[in-house]
């Protein structure tokens, strides 16, 4: 007989009909239960009571109590056993919340964290470049004497030009403007954004940090937190990361360009999310190729570790990038000849 | 003011009012993405955008016949946040869909829109391994498939083997199967690859002018 199980029931079957049933209970939160037991390759109770009878299953999960073979079975019908489809719509509405619950994992988190740093990276910038424009018209000296966070500190807490150069211990002629006080109050309100901006970038940052350390020290160590958080993140998961080649981790966030280039036959690129690596980005721009290809295979090994082995070989991979952009240095210290440039005006078809 | 909408010939369950779709709301006063809602006699209707959803932009090209009936079960894969899916939901008001996506977040929302409907049912599952949610599925008739993937063609081809259905869309991104190669000729590679694997290819249309690169075929088992 075989052996076949419905999300209402197990059945025992002969010749295209039912000789034994083991219904499930007929409450949405059961059938939940057990369609959750199914997806993770659990036998269930009502199966276990027919096994003994069976000659031939037809899931995976119940080779053990027979052959394992294709079968129709939608002769079984739903109605005939009282199940009716409002009943399994709420059973898999309630399965369908638990895996929404389930899903939420630390390396989803860490995706959400990477993406708000960005965001603030870029808020922080645009807001502290319109308080130098604005304080700028009181004050437009001080950023020559402080940058940054301490810009925006000593503006929320002395305020004034006055008070500014009195906090400092300073004494300069200012071509800036005088101010009134509520022009001030709210520029300091501006300051004050600035710097709290600031400094939730820096506890994202050292949120980061902690967690890339547990999630992936080997990437973390190579490629930085932050750069490595976002490597994960683009690649889905640190799985996933790990089994990519690396001239697709080169790439990763280079897409655009990378079809572009597949496409159009423009210019290939050479690094995409890696190119704020300082590595890559503090090298000759002939050399960044070069340097973000090497980096990109010590990642992969990086992440390969972190996935799977859970070793520390961040110590050996260092010493290796290092010796390898030190070679690259050597081997070409000076910009290669550039190529001639095709006088006609028509868009090169092809990139060689 | 109600205003002038009418069944689309050849369609049940899918009304025009000369340029705009619409389909009847199964859960009245309630939206999925934003959509515009029009009351009518009796019946709330749901406007269809075919920017956002390819089956209208099928159904405004032209294509009448598509099988789906007002019992027909469904297996509708990639059914992301429910789109599509809400409006085929619509049409087969006394059948069932059966709503297929992997991705976690775009599940979130597909299962609150299932959770207001009385004939869609969610499963998180990936489409590649159909034997894995094949126990929650009840006699499908009909596949509708929008998957972004390089093997989409061959995921389609499985789906409609496994669940033994007689009729099928697949909405087809060529870009996905290869960006180098011009929509055309992969269309017609999906054709033949369709031939070969014994289902019959009664219409493909380009969707291009709401839908850049992409196809439908209009399949038979």
């Amino acid at each position: 007989m075989i052996l076949t199980t419905k999300w209402f029931g197990s059945f025992l079957c002969e010749e295209n009909k039912v000789k034994r049933a083991a219904l499930f209970p007929k409450d949405p939160k059961e059938i939940a239960l057990r369609l959750e037991k199914i997806k993770k390759g659990e036998v269930l109770d009502e199966e276990l009571s027919l096994a003994s009878s069976a000659r031939q299953v037809t899931d995976r999960r119940l080779v053990e109590y027979g052959r394992r073979v294709k079968f129709d079975s939608s002769f079984i019908k739903p109605e005939d056993y009282g199940f009716s489809l409002d009943l399994y719509r709420e059973a898999t509405i309630a399965l369908a919340k638990q895996a929404v619950k389930a899903s939420v994992g630390p390396d989803v988190h860490l995706g959400q964290a990477v993406r708000a740093h960005d965001d603030l990276v870029s808020t922080t910038n645009l807001l502290s470049e319109r308080l130098h424009e604005w304080y700028g018209l009181h004050f437009p000296e001080l950023e020559n004497v402080l940058s940054g966070d301490a810009y925006a500190k000593a503006i929320t807490s002395h305020g004034s030009r006055g008070d500014v150069l009195k906090a400092l211990n300073l004494e300069m002629d200012s071509i800036g403007s005088e101010v009134q006080e509520q022009d001030l109050a709210s520029i300091t309100t501006l300051a004050s954004a600035v710097k709290e901006s600031l400094s939730a970038r820096e506890k994202v940052e050292r949120y980061i940090n902690l967690r890339m350390k547990d999630v992936a020290p080997n990437v973390s160590a190579i490629a930085g937190p932050v750069i490595g958080a976002r490597l994960i993140m683009h690649a889905g998961s640190l799985k996933r990361l790990a089994s990519m080649p690396s001239g697709t981790v080169q790439l990763l966030g280079a897409e655009k360009a990378m079809f572009r280039h597949l496409k159009e036959g423009s210019r290939p690129p050479k690094h995409g999310i890696l190119f704020a690596h300082p590595l890559v980005h503090n090298s000759p721009g002939w050399q960044r190729g070069a340097v973000a290809r090497a980096l990109a295979a010590k990642i992969c090994m990086a992440a390969r570790a972190d996935a799977y082995t859970g070793n520390d070989i961040s110590g050996e991979l260092k010493a290796q990038i290092e010796r390898r952009v030190e070679e690259i240095r050597k081997q070409h210290p000076n910009p290669p000849k550039r190529a001639r440039v095709r006088p006609s005006g028509r868009k090169q078809k092809r990139w060689r | 003011m109600l205003p002038d909408i009418a069944a689309v010939k050849g369609l049940r369950s899918v009304y025009s009012d000369g340029h705009t779709l619409y389909t009847i709301n199964a859960s009245p006063g309630r939206t999925v993405y934003g959509e515009r809602l029009e009351r009518g006699e009796g019946v709330e209707f749901r406007a269809w955008n075919p920017t956002r959803s390819k089956l209208a932009a099928l159904i405004l090209l032209g294509c009448r016949d598509l099988r789906l009936d007002d019992s027909t079960k469904v297996l509708y894969l990639g059914a992301a946040s429910g789109t599509t899916a809400s409006h085929v939901s619509d049409i087969v008001v006394n059948g069932c869909v059966f709503c297929v996506e992997v991705s976690e977040r775009s599940f979130r929302d597909l299962v609150a829109v299932c959770e207001s409907r009385k004939n869609m049912i969610p499963i998180l599952a990936d489409a590649n391994q159909p034997e894995e949610y094949a126990h929650m599925i009840e006699g499908v008739e009909f596949v509708y498939q929008d998957i972004a993937q390089r093997n989409q063609v061959d995921i389609f081809v499985r789906n409609m083997a496994a669940f033994e259905a007689e009729h099928g869309i697949l909405m087809l991104k060529s870009r996905s199967i290869d960006v180098n190669r011009r929509p055309r000729d992969v269309y017609s590679d999906v054709k033949r690859s369709l031939s070969s694997k014994l289902l019959k290819v009664r219409e493909v249309v380009e969707l291009d002018r709401f839908a850049k690169d992409h196809a439908a075929f209009v399949v038979e088992a």
